[in-house]
């Protein structure tokens, strides 16, 4: 299926049910005792995993031309904890022309189980 | 870390990292995601959301605090080396601010591969002393 580029089309969405790798880190806020004493509901997912579902995102749709000259802004709003599903999704905001060096433009986000945005990001891509 | 030890410019202490077969399925295990979108012309390369992980031993080798929260993100991606390369990874601190209660740090982070050719750059936000939500 040909990746979607022009301006309002979907990504195909993904869900991922996150794994904290990070939980094991003893005193971090990765820790579920750690993070708990802090005020969350247990261990945070680690950042860069969650980006990194977005990253993944990009992979899937764009393939090889995700791996070289693009660029990624990404924030984390909320915490991303581990076993609750989230859903990865991504829209274009801009698309392909010669006026952009042929760059799409997408915005990307992963919304957690009660369905908040936890994460989002603009990513572009040469295509 | 605090304010005082870590003023813009500080640099951070560079590693070398080998991307090797183990790292990269290790990641994938991690996010989810299979290894085939990655393999070009027979051979794995390095998935882009893998460079983002490589602030961590960065900071944390250069720094110490415990219960830091990551919160944003830049990278500009020039290339995803094959399997096997071996990375330096370096970078610098941009600048700490402190923004409700939170003291953040800034920093710079960059991949190169053998050749020395960039692979990634990014700046990545931290919160390295975290007020309690309790």
């Amino acid at each position: 299926m040909p990746a979607p580029m022009a301006v309002d089309s979907q990504l195909p969405p993904l869900k991922i049910l996150p794994v904290n790798s990070a939980s094991e880190s003893k005193g971090s806020i990765h820790d579920d005792e750690k993070a708990r004493a802090m005020g969350y509901k247990g261990g945070l997912v680690p950042g860069v995993t969650v980006l990194g579902y977005m990253s993944r995102l990009m992979q899937e749709t764009f393939g090889a031309r995700w791996q070289s000259g693009s660029t990624f802004h990404g924030r984390l709003r909320r915490p991303v904890y581990e076993g609750a599903e989230v859903a990865v999704e991504g829209t274009v905001v801009e698309a392909p022309a010669p006026g952009n060096d042929n760059t799409v433009t997408v915005e990307l986000k992963v919304v957690d189980a009660d369905g908040v945005v936890a994460a989002f990001a603009q990513a572009t891509c040469r295509v | 870390m605090n304010e005082e030890n870590a003023p813009a410019g500080t640099p951070l202490t560079p590693y070398t990292v080998t991307y090797d077969r183990a790292a990269i399925d290790q990641y994938l295990a991690r996010s989810g995601e299979p290894a085939e979108p990655y393999i070009h012309v027979g051979r794995l390369t390095v998935p882009p959301g893998m460079f983002l992980g490589a602030y961590g031993r960065l900071i944390h080798g250069t720094f110490h605090y415990e219960a830091g929260v990551h919160t944003s993100s830049e990278m500009a991606v020039a290339k995803c080396p094959p399997e096997g390369t071996v990375a330096t990874v370096s970078g610098e601190v941009l600048r700490t601010f402190e923004q409700n209660g939170d003291k953040y740090v800034t920093f710079t982070v960059v991949v190169s591969d053998e050749a020395g050719d960039v692979c990634a750059r990014m700046e990545h936000s931290s919160i390295f002393s975290l007020r309690s939500r309790a």
